[in-house]
C-alpha cells in the first residue's frame, strides 16, 4: 500500500487546488446566489481539460488515471459543489459511455468543453439499482425513438447531449439525444437546496430520435460502470467539501474569542474539529481504497466509500456550523450552502439505499469488503 | 527569439515560517513550495512573447535543490521549451553575489534576446539578481516592468517607480525583471501539466559551469521571529464618539497630524 | 587600508528626495559604528543646487557628477561611474537610497565591487565586533540577521521611514570634489516619464496611509478614504488590499501586501480590510496601525494599536468631521 501522491498526482492537484482556491471559490457564493454557471466560468474549466480528464489525447482528453480523476474532484468539490456536479456528470457519465460504447465522433467536442453532456435516468419510483420504467425505447427504421419522462436531470449552460436510460425490450438500455432534439420539453429549473446552477429539470421525450449505445447484458455492464465511477467522483468531491468545513471551522475557532480565550480552546469544540478530521479522513481513504481497483460495476468497496462520506459529510457539515455558534446559520457565512449542497450531492448518481443493498449483497455472498 | 527566465522555488505565501534550531535556515517540515510568483510573470510574458513570435524558444533556468525542479515543472507546464537546474550541495547558503555568478555563468552558454526575472523571490525578499548579472554580462537592465513591447528589434518597457511610470527603451539583449501587473498568469492546462514530464530538465553543477569561487560576501549571523506587536486597544462607543477619541489619540498622544 | 562609507545620491525631476535625507543618516550610523568617513557621490544635471542638503549630515566629502544625462537615473551610468569611482576597495561599505531605483543599482554595483548585498535593512546593530544588520525576510516573517564576510565590501539598502532623520547639526558643509564625467551612450534609457494626471503620493512614500479593504464593497467608495486623505493633507495617501485591486476598485500600484507594496508609514488605517497573513506583511512594520472592521473577529485587530468596531461607512465619515472641527 502506498498512500505517496506521484509527481504527476500531486503537480495536478496543487494546480486544481489553485484554480479552486483562487479562482472558483471566490465566484461561489455567487453562483449560488443566482443560480447561474457564468459561461467563463465554463469556458475557463474547458481549457484545463476539466471536461476530458481521463479521455485520451486523440479526443482532446488528458488521459488522466481514476485517482488524479479524484483528486480534482476533491478540490473542485472544496470551492463549489455546483462545480463538483457538472464536473462529475460530465466526465463519468457522459464521456465515459460515449468512450465505452466507442461513440467516438462527437468526443472532441465533449473533451474540450465545447459542448457539455449529462445523464438522464431517474423516473417516478425508480432509483439508480433499478431500471426505468416508464421511458420505452422502439426501433424505428435503422435509428431510435424514446417516450417517457426523466426526472432532476441536470442541463447545466451548454448541455448539448444527455445519455438516456430506457427500456428496449423490456431490459435497460443506454442512448444518446441531442439536447435539443424534436419532442423534448424541459421543466423550469426545480428548486432544489443545493446545487445552484446545476439546473436540474424534468424531462419529457415524446418520440424523440436516439442513437442507441448499449443495450441488453452490455447496457445492463456500462450503466453499473458508469453509475459507480460517478458515484466515486461525487464522494470525492463531498471530501472536498469537508476539508472546507473543516478548514473554516479551525480558522473561525483560532480567531472568535469568548470568556477571553479563543473558543479553539474549549473540549467542545476541539471535540467537533476531532470528529470532523475523523470524518473527513476515513473517508478520503475509502475513496483512495475504493479507487485502488479498477472501477468495472457496482462494488461493495465503492459503495461503502458512498456512503460512508455522505453520512460523514452531512455530520461534518452541521458541527462546521455548530462551531460558528449563530454565524452557522447565517448567509454571511458559506457554512449553509457547503451543508445544502453536500445534500443535493449525496443522493446523486446512486441513493443510500443502493449503496446499503450493493453492501449487504456482498456480505451475503461471504466476501469481504 | 530566444528567451531565458530565471526561476527560482519558494515557500507558498501562506506556508508559516519556522527558524530551524541552527537558527541560519528556515525549518523546511512541512513547507509548501511554489513557484515564486513574480518568477511566474516572467514565465509568461516569455510565453506571451514566444506565442507571438512562433520561432521562439524559452528556457527557464534555476539554482536550487531537488525539490525545485517542482517549480521547473510549473514553469515547463506554463510554456517553457526546456529547463536548466543548477546545483551542487556545497550552494546550500550561498548568497545572491555566488548565485548570480552561476546564472551568469549559464546565460554565457546560451543564446538570449532577453532574459527574465522576477522583481525579487519571495524568500529573502532581496531582487539582487537581475542587476547582478546585469553588470557580469554587460547586458542592461530593467527592473519592477509592468509594461513589455517589441518592436523593430527594441525592447519599450515601462518601469514602475515611485509615484510614476518611466518609459524606458532597451537594446536588445536586455534584462527584465517582472513586477506585479506585467500579467495575469496562466493556469497550466492538465494536457499541458503531462506534456511538462517530457520536456527535458538539463542539470549543471558550479564545475561544470567553470564557477569556482563559491564564497559568500555576506554573512548569515542568524535569524530571529519578527517583534512582536504590543496588544491593541479597541475604542468603545457609538461611531461618532469612537471617531472623536480616534483623532484625539491620533493628534495628542501618537501626533502624526 | 580601510575603505569608506559611501552614498550613492542623484536626484529626480530636479529634486533631492527625502530617501536621500535617509540613506545620508543611514551612512552617518554606520560611518559611526565602523569609524570610517562619510563620502556621497552625487549624480546630478545640477549637483550644485542641492549642495545645501549635505551640510550638517556628517558627509566628509561629496563628490559631485554633473552632466545632462544624469538628469534622469541610469543605471549604466551610475554603475559604471560609482564602480570607476570606489574601485575595489576593502571592506568599503555603499548606502543606496530606499527606492527603485537604488534596488536595481544594489545588485548591479554589489556584482562590480565584489561586495556583498544586503536590501530593505531596517536596523544596524554590533555584534561580536561586526557590524549586523537587520532585515525582514520571507516577508517579514523572519529577521535576517547579515553582516559582511571578512574583509569584504557591502552594498546597503534599507527600508523607507526605517531610520529617523535627525535635524542638520553644526558640523557643517563638506568638502566638495567635481569630478569628470564621461560617460559611453547607455542602452537602456528613459525616454518618457509618465505622471498620472493629480497623481497620488506613491504608498511607499506616504506617512500616512488609509487603505481599503473588501469591507467597501465597490470601488467607488473609495472616495470615502479618498476624502479623509485630503484632509490630512500632505504626506497621506490612499492604499489598498489585493482583494480591492484585484477586484479592479483600485489600481495595483496602490496595493499593499505581499504581492503588492510593503510600506512602513508613520500612521497605517486600515479600514475594512480583514487582514489576510498577505496583507499584515506588507504592513504589520506600520509605526501605528488603526483598524476599522465590523467583524470584531478579523484578525486586523491583532497587528492593530487601535481597532474601531463599526461600520467603515459611519466611522470614516466621523472621523472626517472631527477632523474638519479640529483643524477649523
Amino acid at each position: 500500500m502506498d498512500f505517496k501522491l506521484n509527481e504527476d498526482q500531486s503537480m495536478i492537484k496543487d494546480m486544481v487546488g489553485r484554480v479552486a482556491e483562487e479562482e472558483l471559490l471566490p465566484l461561489s457564493e455567487e453562483i449560488d446566489n443566482t443560480s447561474v454557471v457564468p459561461d467563463e466560468i465554463i469556458g475557463m474549466l474547458a481549457e484545463l481539460n476539466l471536461f476530458g480528464i481521463f479521455a485520451p489525447g486523440d479526443f482532446g482528453g488528458a488521459e488522466l488515471d481514476l485517482l488524479s480523476y479524484l483528486l480534482i474532484m476533491e478540490e473542485i468539490g472544496s470551492a463549489s459543489g455546483t462545480l463538483a456536479i457538472i464536473i462529475a456528470y460530465h466526465n463519468s457519465l457522459g464521456v465515459l459511455p460515449l468512450l465505452k460504447a466507442g461513440k467516438t465522433d462527437i468526443l472532441s467536442s465533449l473533451c474540450t468543453g465545447e459542448k457539455l453532456s449529462s445523464f438522464a435516468h431517474l423516473e417516478h419510483d425508480t432509483d439508480y439499482n433499478s431500471a426505468p420504467k416508464f421511458t420505452m425505447a422502439e426501433a424505428e427504421g435503422g435509428s431510435f425513438v424514446l417516450n417517457g419522462e426523466k426526472r432532476l436531470v441536470p442541463t447545466p449552460p451548454k448541455t448539448a447531449y444527455y445519455i438516456i436510460t430506457a427500456l428496449l425490450d423490456g431490459k435497460i438500455a443506454l442512448f444518446l439525444v441531442d439536447s435539443d432534439a424534436p419532442g423534448i420539453t424541459k421543466s423550469g429549473v426545480i428548486k432544489t437546496i443545493g446545487g445552484k446552477g446545476v439546473d436540474f429539470r424534468d424531462i419529457k421525450l415524446e418520440a424523440v430520435k436516439a442513437e442507441l449505445l448499449a443495450k441488453g447484458e452490455e447496457a445492463e455492464k456500462l450503466f453499473g460502470l458508469i453509475t459507480t465511477h460517478a458515484s466515486l467522483a461525487l464522494a470525492s468531491a463531498g471530501c472536498g467539501i469537508m476539508r472546507r468545513c473543516l478548514k473554516d471551522a479551525v480558522a473561525y475557532t483560532q480567531q472568535r474569542v469568548q470568556f477571553g480565550e479563543a473558543i479553539e480552546n474549549f473540549p467542545l469544540v476541539q471535540n467537533h474539529l476531532t470528529e470532523m478530521a475523523r470524518e473527513l479522513e476515513t473517508s478520503r481513504m475509502l475513496v483512495l481504497k475504493a479507487a485502488a481497483e479498477e472501477v468495472k460495476g457496482p462494488s461493495a468497496p465503492v459503495s461503502l466509500a458512498r456512503w460512508h462520506t455522505a453520512v460523514s459529510a452531512t455530520d461534518c457539515g452541521l458541527r462546521a456550523i455548530q462551531v460558528h455558534g449563530g454565524y452557522g446559520y447565517s448567509r454571511e457565512y458559506p457554512l449553509e450552502r457547503y451543508l445544502r449542497d453536500i445534500q443535493t450531492i449525496n443522493p446523486l448518481a446512486g441513493s443510500e439505499e443502493t449503496h446499503r443493498n450493493i453492501i449487504f449483497k456482498r456480505l451475503r455472498q461471504g466476501g469481504s469488503l | 527569439m530566444k528567451i531565458l527566465v530565471l526561476i527560482k522555488q519558494v515557500p507558498d505565501t501562506e506556508a508559516q515560517i519556522k527558524i530551524d534550531p541552527s537558527g541560519k535556515a528556515i525549518d523546511e517540515s512541512g513547507i509548501k513550495f511554489v513557484l515564486n510568483p513574480y518568477d511566474e510573470f516572467g514565465v509568461e510574458e516569455a510565453v506571451r512573447i514566444k506565442e507571438k513570435n512562433p520561432d521562439s524558444t524559452v528556457t527557464a533556468v534555476t539554482i536550487g535543490p531537488e525539490r525545485s525542479k517542482e517549480a521547473m515543472r510549473s514553469a515547463l507546464a506554463m510554456g517553457a521549451d526546456t529547463g536548466i537546474k543548477i546545483w551542487d550541495d556545497s550552494l546550500a547558503g550561498a548568497d545572491a553575489g555566488v548565485k548570480a555568478a552561476l546564472l551568469a555563468a549559464a546565460a554565457g552558454t546560451l543564446e538570449y534576446d532577453i532574459i527574465f526575472c522576477g522583481k525579487q523571490a519571495i524568500d529573502d525578499d532581496q531582487g539582487a539578481v537581475g542587476g547582478a548579472i546585469s553588470r557580469l554580462l554587460s547586458v542592461p537592465f530593467v527592473s519592477n516592468v509592468v509594461k513589455v513591447d517589441i518592436s523593430g528589434g527594441k525592447c519599450i518597457l515601462q518601469r514602475e517607480v515611485e509615484g510614476a511610470s518611466e518609459i524606458v527603451e532597451c537594446g536588445m539583449p536586455c534584462i527584465i525583471s517582472a513586477q506585479k501587473g506585467l500579467n495575469e498568469p496562466r493556469y497550466p492546462s492538465l494536457i499541458n501539466i503531462m506534456k511538462a514530464k517530457k520536456k527535458e530538465i538539463k542539470e549543471m553543477t558550479p564545475a561544470g559551469l567553470g564557477v569556482s569561487d563559491l564564497a559568500s560576501k555576506t554573512e548569515l549571523v542568524g535569524m530571529e521571529p519578527p517583534p512582536s506587536r504590543p496588544p491593541g486597544r479597541i475604542i468603545e462607543g457609538e461611531p461618532a464618539q469612537a471617531a472623536v477619541e480616534l483623532v484625539r489619540i491620533l493628534r495628542e498622544e501618537i501626533k502624526v497630524f | 587600508m580601510s575603505g569608506n562609507v559611501y552614498t550613492i545620491l542623484d536626484t529626480r525631476d530636479g529634486e533631492f528626495p527625502q530617501v536621500n535625507l535617509e540613506a545620508l543618516a543611514v551612512g552617518r550610523l554606520i560611518a559611526e559604528k565602523s569609524g570610517k568617513d562619510l563620502i556621497s557621490l552625487f549624480f546630478s544635471d545640477n549637483p550644485s543646487a542641492h549642495l545645501d542638503k549635505f551640510a550638517g549630515r556628517g558627509v566628509k566629502k561629496v563628490h559631485l557628477f554633473a552632466s545632462p544625462e544624469l538628469g534622469k537615473f541610469n543605471l549604466e551610468h551610475l554603475g559604471k561611474l560609482t564602480i570607476n569611482k570606489i574601485g575595489q576597495e576593502n571592506d568599503s561599505i555603499v548606502v543606496l537610497p530606499a527606492n527603485i531605483h537604488g534596488k536595481e543599482l544594489g545588485g548591479y554595483l554589489a556584482a562590480g565591487l565584489g561586495a556583498g548585498y544586503v536590501t530593505d535593512c531596517t536596523g544596524i546593530s554590533e555584534e561580536g565586533g561586526k557590524i549586523v544588520y537587520k532585515r525582514p525576510a520571507y516577508s517579514g516573517k523572519v529577521i535576517q540577521k547579515l553582516a559582511a564576510s571578512a574583509g569584504a565590501a557591502l552594498v546597503v539598502g534599507f527600508r523607507p521611514n526605517s531610520f529617523p532623520v535627525p535635524e542638520a547639526d553644526a558640523t557643517g558643509a563638506p568638502e566638495t570634489v567635481a569630478e569628470t564625467v564621461s560617460t559611453e551612450p547607455a542602452k537602456a534609457v528613459i525616454v518618457e516619464v509618465k505622471k498620472p494626471e493629480g497623481a497620488a503620493l506613491d504608498v511607499t512614500e506616504a506617512k500616512i496611509i488609509i487603505s481599503g479593504g473588501r469591507g467597501l464593497q465597490e470601488g467607488a467608495n473609495f472616495s470615502l478614504l479618498e476624502e479623509l486623505v485630503a484632509l490630512i493633507g500632505q504626506g497621506a495617501t490612499v492604499g489598498a488590499s489585493r482583494m480591492a485591486v484585484d477586484a479592479g476598485w483600485r489600481d495595483h500600484q496602490a496595493q499593499v501586501g505581499q504581492t503588492g507594496k510593503v510600506v512602513s508609514p508613520e500612521l497605517y488605517v486600515a479600514c475594512g480590510i480583514s487582514g489576510a497573513i498577505q496583507h499584515l506583511v506588507g504592513m504589520s512594520s506600520s509605526k501605528c496601525i488603526v483598524a476599522i472592521n465590523k467583524d470584531p473577529e478579523a484578525n486586523i485587530f491583532k497587528v492593530a494599536d487601535f481597532g474601531i468596531v463599526g461600520d467603515i461607512f459611519q466611522v470614516v465619515p466621523a472621523i472626517c468631521e472631527e477632523m474638519k472641527r479640529v483643524k477649523v
